[in-house]
């Protein structure tokens, strides 16, 4: 696919400025909802971050790939001198290629979701050598404008989804009850049917998954269109008054939940153990 | 008391702030005034919650760092952040790993504002 083609939405053109020469160590503050950080080194790409998609720790971790143990071990290891992925590679928990394409799918991810959700600007601020560097970030970093390809053609695919009703801000249902897992490749697919509670947008699953926004949304799409998950308001949960303890006392907070003398049952425990013990 | 006022209130925060997965409002002593949860027991959160409360408040004293603001817990799998409504009860509220936590500590400020007037109006309301 030639990028000469290729008209950048308005939000990928801001988000990345692209046009613009950054030299040194940058990062990119995008105003949005929720909006992220982008660092940017000598106009190289080198992480994005966002709480619209999970970043490259959550990916690792969430997913399995990479154990807690491990990731505490070469964190408290390699964090401290900047050399986080270098320990996780040499510690063998993760290979070096295996690392570098997911910091690379993360920063793809983020860069989407952020222009999916709404981009307002983005404001660069130069960093120093006493600056915190991102933990995991992309050697030697994604030119801007191929970053600004990959997101426009991803926004391309969700605007097709958008058709299926599937956007951001859906929060799906499973219509059925969950089968058990037939084959192994279902596995995503069984996974999203499984926290589609009607709760969770897309976003929200992509976490408690560890799983990319834009495989997500693309497997849901996919679901929708077979029928298995609907996009429609769920129904609102009942409002009733189970969870509140009323008790009307006048010498205490009126109409609030109280304790009931004797509730904990402790006293009935201490004198049970007290004749025990005569 | 108008407990879907205080359900609208705590689905409203979901909705605004990415990242807020379930919460509940309880009294300063553990018991549930009202929850919007969907995967933890909201007696559970109200209990810890009104222990971590306590504990972090008496905690800043001790220390000479005065009036607590917040109590942040940051775990591998997310947030559990407590703030006082008045003296009465508390806003507890589970977050995933990608919550902006500045953008909460702004967004539910008047969140905290209007659940801790909720109380305060039904406790004079009550004992009229």
């Amino acid at each position: 696919m030639s990028s000469h083609h290729l008209v950048h939405p308005p939000g990928v053109e801001s988000l990345l400025r692209l046009g613009e020469p950054i030299s040194g160590f940058h990062l990119l503050r995008v105003m949005g909802s929720p909006g992220g950080i982008i660092h940017v080194r000598e106009g190289l790409v080198i992480s994005a971050t966002t709480p619209a998609s999970p970043g490259a720790e959550s990916l690792l971790i969430r997913s399995g790939r990479v154990s807690e143990a491990a990731w505490n071990e070469a964190y408290t290891a390699g964090a401290p001198l900047g050399r986080l992925a270098a320990e996780l590679v040499e510690r063998g928990s993760v290979g070096e290629a295996g690392l570098q394409v997911v910091c690379l799918s993360a920063v793809f991810d983020a860069a989407f979701a952020m222009a999916l959700f709404g981009i307002e600007d983005s404001l660069p601020e130069a960093l120093g050598p006493n600056d915190v560097p991102p933990p995991l970030p992309v050697v030697p970093g994604v030119p801007r404008e191929w970053v600004a390809r990959e997101t426009a053609r991803r926004l391309a695919i969700a605007g097709q989804w958008r058709e299926l009703g599937v956007t951001p801000f859906i929060r799906p249902t499973a219509v059925q009850p969950i089968a058990p897992m037939k084959i192994h490749a279902d596995q995503l697919r069984h996974d999203i049917l499984l926290k589609a509670n009607g709760r969770r947008t897309p976003r929200d699953i992509a976490f408690a998954l560890g799983q990319g926004l834009f495989v997500v949304l693309k497997e849901i799409s996919s679901l929708v269109g077979q029928g298995l998950l609907t996009v429609g308001p769920p129904p609102p949960p009942p409002v009733t008054d189970e969870n509140v303890v009323v008790v009307e006392d006048e010498q205490g907070p009126p109409n609030l939940p109280r304790r009931r003398p004797g509730t904990s049952k402790i006293a009935k425990l201490l004198g049970a153990d007290l004749r025990n013990g005569k | 008391m108008s407990l879907s006022a205080l359900k609208s209130e705590l689905q409203s925060l979901r909705e605004r702030v990415t990242g807020v997965m379930e919460s509940a409002v309880a009294t300063v002593d553990g018991l549930v005034v009202g929850a919007d949860t969907d995967t933890v027991s909201p007696e559970t959160v109200a209990a810890l919650s009104a222990a971590t409360l306590g504990l972090g408040k008496r905690f800043g004293y001790e220390v000479g760092l005065h009036e607590l603001r917040e109590v942040v817990i940051r775990c591998r799998g997310g947030y559990i952040v407590v703030y006082a409504l008045g003296n009465i009860a508390l806003l507890a509220i589970l977050a995933d790993e990608g919550l902006d936590v500045t953008r909460l500590h702004v967004e539910s400020r008047p969140t905290v504002e209007r659940l801790t007037n909720l109380l305060a109006d039904e406790r004079a309301r009550a004992s009229k």
